[in-house]
């Protein structure tokens, strides 16, 4: 447990040192307790931004979640579905999707829909290929059982499909994260005031260079407690087995 | 892209494996495969080429029939043969320079994510210590959007191209890194054993062995390095502007020229597809007992 | 009543054909228990997916209490919901405890209710798995993972149990522990079972009824009416039994002479 934060804590410690030692000005490069000050202190200032982007990334993330798996689920038990779909998904999985950002808020400005829309689609396609990967991999024997009691196709998949592929999909959720998390920073810094990346131009535009690291901090640390409840949320799933 | 999750994955903070990143373990191309227990149709030929060809040509008819019928305005939607003109028309002297900008930042950023991220996960495979206090770093700085630091590199550098490849690499090498180290460590015991009873150094194991068995795990971390660092790039572009074919897809939609930006996004895909390609093809070509 | 009338079935795998079951006639009355045994390969364990409706016949009908399976479509959804199915290996699902495993066709077949569950207690407490009925499968001998699968697929009072040879993992002592506790249990219920099995002790044990089947395409070469008094049938050991027992050996015998031939 100590280890994890032996790296950190000594980076830390010698970024404050050298930042007090050099005398650097906070305009310029502030150290980390100067930061953790403006975290606290323009907290008010941020929380609406702070709301937007966590908002918009876990949104988008469950969406993306929903959709991902239930396609999944609507490929794996129909080949019509499989063979039409899922050339684009494979598609989608390979390509940066932020591309479209510019365009989506050509069409529906600034606000909230583009970016959410951006997310979705940047996560999605590998938490379905993961997911669809998983279902396949299920044996044989286990769906037995199901299609000896006539299972219908919503009870083979909560009974059998979906317990048997938590590693799998959450494979793809995780990744999805990470994905989801730089489609709306991307998408913040594409356009408009809302949100952690935006702030953060805006400060650096004023050379308020604490509140700027200010804002970068709330978003990496969003980022590593989301991953590591991600991380728990399945260990906890999988428990026993 | 993609077949069995079986390698193990890296992107857990303490190493647990929980299944390929992004279902990639070495074995997959691009077209999914299907999977054992439901029967394709067909050859692999037609699923993977004449199946996604034959609905790639039909969503452009259906594309141009919309904007045909509808009779949709070109600052809205543009048609496919606008699309193809424009990029026809501007490719050699608009696109291509901003083109070659991204490609030089991607390609810089990933090279050096593939340098850093090996020495890293060489290092950490040799102390298990190292490797528990670096791998929750490395985590944080994969999961961060690196691009949010872009501002920040500005102050310090300017528009200097190295802020574009920084940002690139600050995502990718933690990625490669941990993929290449899970690749690592993760030996069978009974064949660390027999080996080290056969009188095996650390490094013939390495060599013989252990570099062997990670292979598929490392190019999982390529690939998916490959995937976010054509993402990252065009984030930057997006953030930085000025040049880079993500400044020229912005630059174009704020002056609504949507068939220059529907162009620009058709290369920006399809460099995000070379790139996976090729490094699924150095794969195919290193990787041949699988 | 299960009746295959013609049943044939050929497996078709890319470009060739394989013609597994070859005109199959089978008759089992109800409550009555009947095995059927063979080698390896010749085609037991087709024949229960067939008359389960997980496999659909070439040719041939199936009727169960005189509904004839369609060969094209799906078989009658409660038809087949009044049969159970036990597996060679029972594929306990390792997130659920045992108790919810055994209790899983309830839920899956909607069959709620006290009643239902505490039927699935009686029945956990008769194959002797009651302290382990909250664990996990995980913890589980051979012999106790296979005695809950017998158990689930009874759980939900199934009139037909299909049996693919539920204990040819299991050693000899164990399985004939099993044996008996099912023969037991069986005599509580009044099920008709098809028993598949390549042990022909087990097969004169068990029924009442046994089908030998020889290979290459898979057939039913002859029936053999078991009959063992109560006290000879829950003994291997007696004349009666051995005397079926070699009957049975010279019948496979015959055939495995005649593939030489």
């Amino acid at each position: 447990m100590a280890e994890l934060l032996v790296i950190p804590g000594l980076a830390l410690a010698l970024w404050q040192i050298l930042v007090m030692a050099l005398d650097v000005p906070q305009w310029q490069l502030p150290g980390p307790w100067e930061i953790l000050t403006a975290m606290v202190e323009d907290f008010s200032s941020l929380r609406a931004h702070l709301l937007t982007t966590y908002g918009n990334v876990l949104m988008g993330f469950l969406l993306a979640v929903a959709l991902g798996t239930g396609l999944a689920l609507a490929i794996y038990f129909s080949s019509l579905v499989g063979l039409t779909l899922t050339p684009f998904i494979n598609i989608m999985c390979v390509v940066p999707v932020i591309t479209v950002v510019p365009l989506l808020m050509l069409w529906l400005g600034f606000g909230r829909e583009a970016k959410l829309i951006a997310v979705v689609a940047q996560s999605f396609p590998v938490i379905n290929l993961n997911a669809l990967s998983a279902f396949s991999n299920v044996a044989g024997p286990r769906l037995e059982l199901l299609r000896a009691l006539r299972a219908s196709r919503f009870q083979t998949a909560i009974h059998c499909l979906l317990p048997s592929s938590i590693p799998g999909i959450f494979t793809g959720v995780k990744l999805a994260a990470v994905l989801a998390l730089i489609a709306e920073v991307t998408g913040e810094i594409s356009g408009g005031d809302a949100g952690l990346g935006a702030q953060t131009i805006k400060y650096t535009q004023f050379l308020k260079m604490p509140q700027a690291f200010a804002c970068v901090f709330y978003v990496a640390a969003f980022g590593a407690i989301f991953y590591q409840s991600l991380g728990l949320i399945e260990r906890w799933l999988t428990r026993d087995h | 892209m993609l077949a069995e999750t079986d390698a193990p994955a890296a992107l857990a903070v303490d190493g647990k494996e929980t299944g390929g990143p992004m279902g990639l373990d070495g074995s997959g191309g691009l077209g999914a495969e299907k999977p054992s227990g439901k029967p394709g149709a067909g050859t692999v030929w037609q699923k993977r080429v004449a199946c996604p060809l034959v609905l790639l040509s039909l969503a452009i008819l259906a594309w141009q029939w919309c904007v045909t019928v509808f009779v949709l305005p070109p600052s809205v939607v543009p048609a496919p043969m606008a699309v193809a003109r424009a990029l026809r028309e501007n490719f050699a002297a608009v696109i291509l320079p901003d083109l070659l900008f991204t490609l030089r930042t991607i390609g810089g950023g990933y090279v050096i994510s593939i340098l850093a991220g090996f020495s890293l996960a060489a290092l950490c495979a040799q102390s298990k210590w190292l490797a528990r206090s670096v791998t929750p770093v490395a985590v944080v700085f994969m999961v961060m959007p690196n691009i949010i630091l872009i501002p920040i590199f500005m102050v310090f550098l300017g528009f200097s191209p190295l802020v574009r490849v920084i940002a690139v690499a600050l995502q990718c090498a933690p990625i490669i890194a941990l993929n290449t180290l899970a690749g690592f460590t993760d030996m069978e015991e009974s064949d660390r054993e027999s080996l080290v009873a056969h009188g095996c150094s650390k490094w013939q194991i390495f060599r013989k062995y252990t570099l062997y068995k990670a292979m598929p795990q490392i190019f999982a971390g390529l690939k998916l390095g490959s995937i976010i660092s054509i993402i990252v790039a065009l984030g930057a572009d997006f953030a930085m502007g000025k040049t880079g074919l993500g400044y020229r897809i912005k630059i174009s939609s704020s002056m609504v020229a949507l068939d220059m930006v529907f162009a620009t996004i058709i290369v920006a895909a399809l460099v995000g597809v070379a790139m996976f390609e090729i490094v699924s093809l150095v794969e195919k070509s290193v990787i041949v007992w699988k | 009543m299960i009746e295959l009338d013609k049943i044939s079935k050929r497996f078709r795998a890319r470009r060739e054909e394989f013609l597994a079951l070859s005109d199959i006639r089978l008759r089992v009355d109800d409550g009555e228990l009947a095995c059927v045994v063979g080698p390896s390969g010749c085609g037991k364990s087709t024949i229960i997916r067939i008359i389960s409706d997980i496999i659909k016949p070439t040719s041939g009908r199936v009727k169960v209490d005189g509904i004839t399976f369609d060969n094209s479509a799906p078989a009658p959804r409660e038809t087949i919901r009044r049969m159970g199915f036990v597996f060679q290996i029972p594929n306990l699902y390792p997130w659920l405890t045992v108790r919810e495993n055994i209790r899983l066709p309830l839920v899956v077949l909607g069959l709620k209710g006290r009643s239902w569950l505490d039927y699935a207690d009686y029945l956990i407490g008769r194959a002797d798995l009651s302290d382990q009925a909250d664990l996990r499968p995980q913890s589980l001998s051979q012999g106790m993972s296979q005695r809950a699968g017998v158990v689930r697929a009874m759980v939900h009072k199934p009139d037909i149990l299909l049996m693919d040879e539920p204990f040819g993992a299991l050693d000899e002592g164990t399985r004939e522990r099993m044996n008996l506790l099912f023969l037991d249990i069986w005599r509580e219920t009044g099920m008709s079972v098809v028993f598949i099995t390549h042990n022909i002790e087990e097969a004169v044990l068990l029924g009442q009824r046994v089908y030998v089947m020889a290979t290459g395409p898979g057939r039913i070469v002859e029936s053999v009416r078991v009959e063992l008094g109560e006290r000879e049938a829950r003994t291997v050991e007696g004349h009666l039994f051995a005397e079926y027992v070699s009957r049975l050996n010279g019948i496979i015998g015959n055939v495995e002479l005649e593939k030489t031939v």
